[in-house]
């Protein structure tokens, strides 16, 4: 009976460590490489990788879409490729700057949806604002 | 013998016609080139077939990708940043439009069906982002630039010199109002409909763009397309379909005359939303509204104008998206198959290229859709045709751009990533 008991047991450990293997296995990865003129493949960026479960707890985290915009508005409004694709003014950068603090002050007391309508107004701005 | 001698003849009273329109300036070699004169601009660019570059295209890219049995994909020519294609009748020259400057050409010389030379295709006119180059039945090529469009008249006899006549249709600064101007959502698509008309896709130049924009927008056709006469004299140009964020792939139905079109969809709003379309059109005009920018991407509403009662001139002429594509996989150039190579199941379905994302966790696209139609001609199942351009690190090998039918039947496949285009044949074996 006890060995019947351990065998059970044996096999639902055997069970969850494989579905836990397989879904480490099945990863998400982002990285960026591209051609250089004398014809070679070049890494530019190292790939970063996590887990399905990972990704999948990502997407489903209470929080996600709070960093979500936070990152988004970053892209677009922060970082010197996204500022460059927009007509902005600095008036309108300082006024989605402003937004965007408010909206992760919010977000890390914990009150997403209060954040996130932040973030969305500056997001909105961003919407609005003619791409060069 | 008639039709030769009434074309030039034509031609002849054209070019009187330009000449009288024309300042010097910027337009200068336009003027010249569409009154049969010399520019004494030189040749153009030629881009070297035979290179490693072309050699690692094939080991490190192209034997990467998957395609259903029977299938095989090779390199058909090296072309720089190559975006949308368009094949010619009797040569089996390709026009390959780009997003900056050039225009290319790529021939099949020597009647293997891969292409010899890649040349820089009139090389006299200065292009402003020329996207869309597209062909027609009876042999005139038109090139749908971010705010021109021009006309080639029997661009396949001229190509080889760097003085290709030619003739714009709508003049510089005439397609939209140049404070519409923008650098994205500009690269433009044109196509010949059942109509004998040139039709033209134009995105609008925001993520979402404000409600203040919409009066202009719509009779613009930005965030729409339109369409015209296709050969000088009276354009009457006419909005077909608004509502359309950033439609970068279009093709008629060769049956029915349907109009079919791509979509790309709103940004920001999340790694797994919207969905990407593929529409059919529910008609042609101007009441005909596809979504945007109250609709982000199938049925979800935009962050932007979610809190908003969309207008009864909207609501009441809504058309649906037949297919929803994965989020921020960038649907963009697309055709209906229509040729014998291929098994019978692809007749008339609609190829379509993802081009891949930029703003998602999870790389998606860089691979080659096929929807397949029912008796009724709505969208009944999609499915991957080719796809392994993106390595599972979530490195891009190449990105899709558009796909069109080559004059045998297999279809060519651009990248503007690797900055060439590929051809798939089927031989069963």
């Amino acid at each position: 009976m006890k060995n019947f008991f351990l065998g059970i047991l044996f096999l639902l450990f055997s069970t969850v460590f494989a579905n836990a293997t397989a879904d480490d296995k099945n990863e998400v990865c982002s990285g960026f490489a591209k051609w250089t003129k004398d014809g070679e493949f070049k890494q530019i960026r190292k790939s970063k990788c996590m887990t399905e479960n990972e990704y999948q707890s990502y997407l489903n985290s209470p929080e996600y879409l709070c960093n979500y915009y936070q990152k988004s508005i970053w892209k677009e409004s922060e970082r010197e490729y996204g500022k460059k694709q927009y007509k902005y003014t600095e008036e309108k950068l300082k006024k989605i700057k402003a937004l965007k603090d408010e909206g992760k002050a919010l977000c890390d007391a914990g009150k997403f949806k209060e954040g996130e309508s932040k973030l969305i107004e500056a997001i909105t701005i961003i919407s609005f604002t003619m791409l060069k | 013998m008639k039709k030769i001698i009434s074309f030039v003849v034509s031609l002849f009273f054209l070019s009187l016609f330009y000449n009288s329109v024309f300042a010097a300036g910027d337009d200068e070699n336009i003027a010249k080139l569409s009154s049969f004169k010399k520019t004494g601009t030189a040749a153009g660019e030629v881009i070297p077939q035979n290179t490693k570059f072309a050699e690692n295209v094939k080991a490190n890219i192209i034997s990467k990708v998957n395609l259903p049995a029977g299938f095989k994909i090779e390199l058909f020519a090296v072309v720089p940043d190559a975006r949308h294609m368009a094949v010619s009748r009797n040569k089996a020259t390709v026009w390959i439009g780009t997003r900056k400057t050039k225009v290319w050409q790529a021939t099949d010389r020597d009647m293997d069906n891969i292409a010899d030379t890649v040349e820089q295709f009139s090389p006299s006119v200065s292009f402003d982002i020329p996207n869309g180059p597209c062909y027609s039945d009876d042999g005139h090529l038109y090139i749908a630039e971010r705010n021109r469009v021009l006309w080639f008249p029997a661009a396949e006899y001229f190509m080889e010199s760097p003085d290709t006549v030619a003739i714009p249709i709508i003049n510089q600064g005439d397609l939209i109002p140049p404070e519409e101007e923008s650098y994205n959502h500009t690269a433009r698509v044109c196509v010949i409909g059942p109509d004998n008309k040139l039709y033209v896709s134009m995105g609008q130049p925001f993520n979402v763009a404000g409600p203040d924009k919409y009066p202009l927008y719509d009779e613009v056709g930005i965030g729409g397309i339109i369409r015209f006469n296709r050969f000088p004299g009276e354009l009457d140009r006419e909005v077909v379909a608004i509502g359309i964020r950033n439609s970068v792939g279009h093709a008629f139905h060769p049956g029915n005359g349907d109009l079919w079109f791509t979509d790309n969809q709103v940004d920001g709003m999340g790694d797994e939303t919207p969905p990407g379309e593929l529409n059919k059109a529910c008609g042609l005009g101007p009441d005909v509204w596809y979504g945007h920018p109250y609709y982000g991407g199938g049925n979800v509403r935009t962050n932007e104008y979610k809190g908003k009662t969309i207008p009864q001139a909207y609501k009441s002429k809504y058309c649906k998206p037949q297919v929803e594509t994965i989020a921020h996989a960038a649907d963009l150039g697309m055709m209906f198959y229509t040729g014998n190579m291929f098994p019978a199941k692809y007749k008339n379905a609609i190829f379509y290229a993802q081009h891949g994302s930029w703003n998602a966790v999870k790389p998606r696209g860089a691979r080659v859709m096929v929807t397949f139609l029912d008796s009724a001609g709505n969208a009944a199942k999609s499915e991957v045709f080719a796809d392994g351009w993106m390595t599972e690190m979530g490195t891009y090998l190449g990105r899709p751009v558009d796909v069109q039918q080559y004059v045998d039947g297999s279809i060519l496949v651009s990248d503007d990533k690797a900055g060439v285009v590929y051809r798939i044949t089927y031989s069963g074996t």
